[in-house]
C-alpha cells in the first residue's frame, strides 16, 4: 500500500462550468425555489476535491465532460453549456459518468449551509451544542411490565 | 533490533478487552505493558465539530479500514464475505466507533447445544458473568431501565435510560400495538454527568466518535484509570509476531514502532486483545517449530469458527418528521420478542431489534440512494422531502451460528504497511442465518406498520455490518475443540491468554462488547486469584 496521494490535474474554466451544469442535473434547483441546485450551491469545489484524490473517476469525469459537449454539439449546435436546462437533463441521463458523481455530489450538498437550513436545521454542526430531548413517557412500558417474565430460566 | 527489559505483563490491543483488563490487573503492581498499533484520537479530532462530519463516515472515519486507509490501519481482505469488517485501529479500539449499545447476553446464550441443539455450549454461564458485567456498568457508565423481563431480575446500572424521543416514542408505540416486548436499550452512554464525564447532548454523532465524552469509548472510560494505576501504553507499535522460548512458553514479541523501525519486547505473560480478526492474524504468523502452523493452533481452530452477527435493517417511512437526527444514533430501545428459539419459526436461535434513530441529512440522502429511491433531476426534492426525518427504522442482529469454514487466513499476497500480510475472511451465511434474517425483515414490515409507517426499506444482509468479530481462538474444556480454557489461557501455551472477542464459544444476538470487557475482567479476575500456580 502506498501513502502518496495520487495526482491529477486542475479542471479547465470549461470543464468547470459543464461540471457545475452537470451537479445541477442531479440535483437541480427546486421549483419553488426552496431548494438551490448543486450547481448553484457550490457543490463543484466539493466535488473537484474528490477527483484529486480518484484519478479513474477524474478520468471518466473529463472523458465524459467532453462527450456531453459533442453530444450537445451534435444534437443542438451549441455548446452543453449553452442548451437548455431539459436538454442538459437529457444528455446528462445518458452519460454513466454523472451516476458515479451522485454520491459525492450529496455529500457536498446535504452538508451545504443553505440547505440544511432549507430542509429545517440549524446550520451547525452537531457538537459542542447538541440538541434537547424530551423527558421519556415510561408508562408506555405498563404493557411491557405486565406480561411478565420472558427470559429463559436456565 | 533493539530488546528491553521483559515486562511482567505484556497486552497487545488496546481497545474494549485490553483496557478493562489492564485496569483490572494494575492492583497486582505487576509491570504492565500494552502496544497498541494505534494512536489517541484527541477530542479535536472528531468530526462532529465541524460542518462536514457526515462526510468523513466516507473517509477518515468510515467504519472499513479498506476506505479508511490510516497508518495503523491493516487491510482486510473480505472479498470473500458478503459482510465487510468494521474495526477502529486506536486506544479504545472500536469502541471509538461503536454505538455503545451494550446489553448483556442472556443465561439461554451460554447452553446453545444444551438448550437448542447447535453451537457449543460455553465453558461457563450466565451468573459466573453477572458480577463482571455489574462492574463492567459502573466503569464505562451504562445508562437504561432496570426490570426488563427478556433478563433475570438484579441487573444493575448506574445511569437513567437515554431519551427515546418522539421517534422511539413512536416504535414503542408499535410494538405495544403488536403486543410484543421492547425495553429501552442499556447503553454506555453518560444520561447524566458521572465519574467527570459530561452528560450526552443528544448530538447524534456516536458512530464516529464523541467529543463530548459521553459515549463510554474504553479510552475515556477504563484507561485513564489503568494509567494512572501505573501501566503503560506505547502508540503506533504494531505486533508482528509472538515468540516462544525453547520450551514452547511466549517470551515476547516483535513489533515495528512508528517508524516502522523492527523492535522486540520480552515478556513473562502474553495477553492478546486484537479483536476476532486481528487476534487470529497475529497467532498465524506466530509460527516457529513448536506451532509450524500457528502459536496456540494444534487445534487448528485458530482463525475457524468466524461469527458475525448477520444484520437486517428495515427502515420504515412516517408520513410526520419524528426528531430522528435528536439523540444516540444507535441506542433507543430495543426489541427481543423473537430472542429465544422457536423451532415453529423454521432456524434455531433468535435475534434482537436495535431501534436506530433517524439518518442524518447526507446519510439519508445516500441511504436513499442505496434503496434506488433518489432519482436523477426533478424529482430529487420530492424524493428526499419524503425520507428526510421522516425515517425510523431497526437492525435485526442475528445470531450466527459458529462454522469451521467460516474463517480468517493470511493472505498470500496482501500485507500491512510494515510487510505483515492481511488477514484474509472466507465467510458464508448459514440457511439458518438466511432464515433468521427473512423473518426478520418480515416482523420488521409487521411493527413499522403498527407504529404507523407507509412504506419501509430494506437491505438484508446489510453489507457493511461486519462490527461484531468473534468466535476464532474458541473457548472451551477440551483441547481438541477449543484454542482457549474457561479462563483465556491457551490450552497449548500457559503463559498465553486471549481476552477478546475471538474467544466467545457463540454469538448470541447481542452486541458483543459488555460480554468481551465482562469476559476481560473475569479472567483478570481469575488471574489474580491463581498468580501463584499461573502457569501450572
Amino acid at each position: 500500500m502506498s501513502d502518496s496521494t495520487p495526482t491529477v490535474r486542475e479542471l479547465s474554466a470549461d470543464e468547470r462550468r459543464a461540471l457545475a451544469c452537470v451537479l445541477d442535473a442531479i440535483i437541480p434547483p427546486s421549483a419553488e425555489g426552496r431548494m438551490p441546485g448543486a450547481g448553484a450551491a457550490g457543490i463543484g469545489a466539493h466535488v473537484e476535491g474528490v477527483l484529486r484524490t480518484l484519478p479513474d473517476l477524474h478520468a471518466m469525469v473529463v472523458e465524459g465532460l467532453r462527450e456531453l459537449d459533442s453530444q450537445a454539439r451534435q444534437q443542438y449546435d451549441r455548446s452543453f453549456v449553452d442548451v437548455g436546462e431539459a436538454e442538459r437533463a437529457a444528455l446528462v441521463a445518458m452519460q454513466g459518468f454523472s451516476y458515479a458523481l451522485v454520491p459525492h455530489a450529496y455529500v457536498g450538498y446535504y452538508q451545504q449551509d443553505r440547505v440544511l437550513v432549507a430542509i429545517g436545521m440549524d446550520p451547525r454542526p452537531p457538537h459542542p451544542e447538541g440538541y434537547a430531548l424530551p423527558p421519556n413517557d415510561l408508562s408506555l412500558l405498563d404493557p411491557v411490565k405486565a406480561r411478565g417474565p420472558r427470559y429463559r430460566d436456565c | 533490533m533493539s530488546s528491553t527489559e521483559p515486562v511482567d505483563v505484556l497486552i497487545i490491543g488496546a481497545g474494549a478487552a485490553g483496557a478493562a483488563f489492564a485496569w483490572s490487573m494494575a492492583e497486582t503492581k505487576m509491570n504492565i505493558l500494552c502496544l497498541e498499533q494505534g494512536g489517541w484520537v484527541k477530542t479535536d479530532d472528531y468530526p462532529g465539530l465541524r460542518a462536514d462530519w457526515e462526510a468523513r463516515q466516507f473517509g477518515d472515519f468510515a467504519f472499513s479500514p479498506n476506505v479508511r486507509r490510516r497508518r495503523e490501519d491493516y487491510p482486510i481482505n473480505d472479498a470473500g464475505s458478503p459482510i465487510q469488517i468494521s474495526n477502529f485501529n486506536a486506544v479504545g479500539g472500536s469502541t471509538i466507533l461503536y454505538a455503545a449499545h451494550f446489553p448483556r447476553f442472556h443465561p439461554s446464550d451460554f447452553k446453545a447445544r444444551t438448550l437448542d441443539g447447535v453451537g457449543d455450549d460455553w465453558p461457563l454461564d450466565y451468573a459466573t458473568l453477572a458480577p463482571w458485567y455489574d462492574l463492567n456498568a459502573r466503569m464505562m457508565g451504562v445508562s437504561g431501565l432496570a426490570g426488563d423481563p427478556m433478563y433475570p431480575p438484579g441487573k444493575e446500572l448506574p445511569l437513567p435510560p437515554v431519551p427515546l424521543g418522539k421517534l422511539g416514542e413512536t416504535l414503542a408505540r408499535g410494538f405495544n400495538r403488536l403486543g410484543w416486548h421492547w425495553w429501552p436499550s442499556d447503553s454506555a452512554i453518560t444520561t447524566e454527568e458521572y465519574e467527570g464525564r459530561a452528560a450526552c447532548i443528544n448530538a447524534g454523532t456516536c458512530l464516529m466518535g464523541c467529543p463530548q465524552g459521553a459515549k463510554g469509548s474504553s479510552d475515556v472510560t477504563y484507561w485513564p484509570l489503568a494509567i494512572r494505576k501505573g501501566v503503560r501504553v506505547e502508540t503506533h507499535c504494531r505486533v508482528r509476531e509472538i515468540t516462544v522460548d525453547e520450551n514452547g512458553m511466549a517470551d515476547g514479541v516483535v513489533y515495528y514502532d512508528g517508524g516502522g523501525t523492527e523492535r522486540r519486547q520480552r515478556a513473562h505473560i502474553v495477553v492478546v486483545a486484537c479483536n476476532g480478526i486481528g487476534t487470529p492474524r497475529l497467532l498465524l504468523n506466530s509460527r516457529s517449530k513448536h506451532f509450524p502452523d500457528g502459536l496456540a493452533n494444534r487445534s487448528g481452530l485458530v482463525g475457524k469458527r468466524l461469527m458475525f452477527h448477520p444484520y437486517a435493517m428495515v427502515t420504515g417511512l412516517f408520513p410526520e418528521r419524528l426528531d430522528g437526527y435528536k439523540g444516540p444514533s444507535g441506542c433507543c430501545i430495543m426489541s427481543q420478542e423473537f430472542y429465544e428459539t422457536d423451532t415453529r419459526r423454521g432456524f434455531a436461535r433468535g435475534y434482537s431489534f436495535e431501534m436506530l434513530r433517524g439518518f442524518g441529512p447526507v446519510s439519508t440522502a445516500m441511504i436513499g440512494l442505496s434503496c434506488g429511491r433518489m432519482p436523477h433531476g426533478a424529482d430529487h426534492h420530492r424524493a428526499y422531502d419524503e425520507l428526510w426525518d421522516r425515517n425510523a427504522g431497526m437492525v435485526a442482529i442475528c445470531e450466527d451460528l459458529p462454522e469451521e469454514t467460516n474463517t480468517v487466513t493470511l493472505d498470500p499476497e496482501i500485507t500491512d504497511p510494515d510487510g505483515i500480510p492481511a488477514p484474509k475472511i472466507t465467510y458464508r451465511l448459514s440457511q439458518n442465518s438466511l432464515d433468521m434474517l427473512e423473518h426478520a425483515v418480515a416482523r420488521g414490515k409487521e411493527v413499522l406498520a403498527a407504529a404507523g409507517a407507509v412504506d419501509t426499506m430494506v437491505q438484508s444482509p446489510l453489507p457493511f455490518a461486519g462490527w461484531h468479530l468473534m468466535g476464532t481462538t474458541c473457548m472451551g474444556t477440551d483441547p481438541t475443540r477449543s484454542v482457549v480454557n474457561e479462563w483465556g489461557r491457551a490450552h497449548d501455551v500457559r503463559n498465553l491468554f486471549v481476552i477478546d472477542g475471538s474467544i466467545f464459544t457463540t454469538s448470541a444476538g447481542v452486541n458483543p462488547t459488555n460480554t468481551i470487557q465482562a469476559l476481560a475482567l473475569y479472567i483478570a479476575d481469575t488471574m489474580k486469584k491463581n498468580l501463584a500456580t499461573l502457569f501450572d
